[in-house]
């Protein structure tokens, strides 16, 4: 039986975005930190391909 | 260096009570919850002279939750009653009995000034009405070299770590959504409060996460 599934990047106090999301800051303000270690040098092309291809179970 | 600790449970929402919180519900509705995972611990029923309980890896966060601490702080919501106020006739003496589990100075901050109760088994509880440094900084020289155990509520954690004053917190994140109450973080903003994940512990029905806050 297929289950749904959901896994986020969530700030100690709840957020998944900061305030104020725009698109230059789709994030919002502060939002970035919460990727900060999974795309710390990565260029956009790769982030983008990174957040479609993540597969938490690899 | 004596620290301000605070180690307290938390739901998957982030609020460390329920809502509506009254004499029958102290923790609000659903927050006991909350502590169903410590009270199951033998570690916690000897502490409060009960038989029997589990051994699990939750033991030994408990038991270092407890070691060097000199003193504590606590805001008037948590001490109590619920509705706060003046004192009116002085009877409340706090919701945990003539013996509370604290076994030294607890100094709570309250708007109301009263004289120290001293109760049974070591604990005194003081009531500062000048601020938060300030019972920070009498319960520091109450515990003489060790910790200041920072017990909560909500309001005045979130007023410590705003102020950059509390140096160590460790969250017991309870699978549970309470959905309102007291909200951990609340109003604290970003300020520029930085924190250093110590530590990760999985235990049966809590996870427990440990940060150094550096400020």
């Amino acid at each position: 039986m297929a289950k749904v599934l959901m896994e986020i990047t969530m700030s100690l106090d709840g957020y998944v975005t900061g305030p104020d999301v725009s698109p230059s800051e789709p994030m919002a303000r502060g939002g970035e930190a919460l990727h900060g270690r999974m795309f710390a040098g990565k260029s956009a092309e790769e982030i983008n391909r990174r957040c479609v291809d993540y597969d938490p179970g690899r | 260096m004596s620290k301000l600790r605070c180690h307290i449970s938390i739901s998957a929402d982030g609020f460390v009570a329920g809502p509506n919180q009254s004499e029958e519900n102290p923790l609000g509705e659903g927050g006991e919850q909350l502590h169903d995972w410590i009270v199951s611990l033998a570690a916690w029923r000897e502490a409060h002279d009960k038989q029997g309980g589990e051994v699990n890896p939750s033991t030994r966060i408990v038991e270092e939750s407890r070691e060097n601490i000199g003193a504590g702080v606590m805001g008037r919501n948590m001490f109590g009653p619920v509705g706060g106020g003046d004192w009116g006739d002085e009877q409340w003496k706090g919701w945990w009995g003539d013996d509370p589990p604290y076994h030294n100075d607890v100094f709570i901050l309250t708007h109301h000034p009263r004289e120290p109760v001293e109760m049974e088994g070591g604990t005194t509880f003081h009531f500062v009405t000048d601020g938060i440094e300030r019972a920070l900084e009498r319960a520091k020289e109450s515990a003489d070299g060790q910790d200041v155990r920072l017990w909560g509520g909500a309001d005045v954690i979130n007023q410590y770590l705003a102020a950059g004053l509390l140096d160590e917190l460790e969250l017991h994140i309870v699978p549970v959504l309470l959905g309102d109450g007291a909200r951990l973080f609340d109003k604290v903003g970003a300020a520029e409060i930085g924190l250093e994940q110590v530590r990760a512990v999985e235990a049966p029905g809590v996870t427990h996460l440990k940060y150094r806050v550096m400020t």
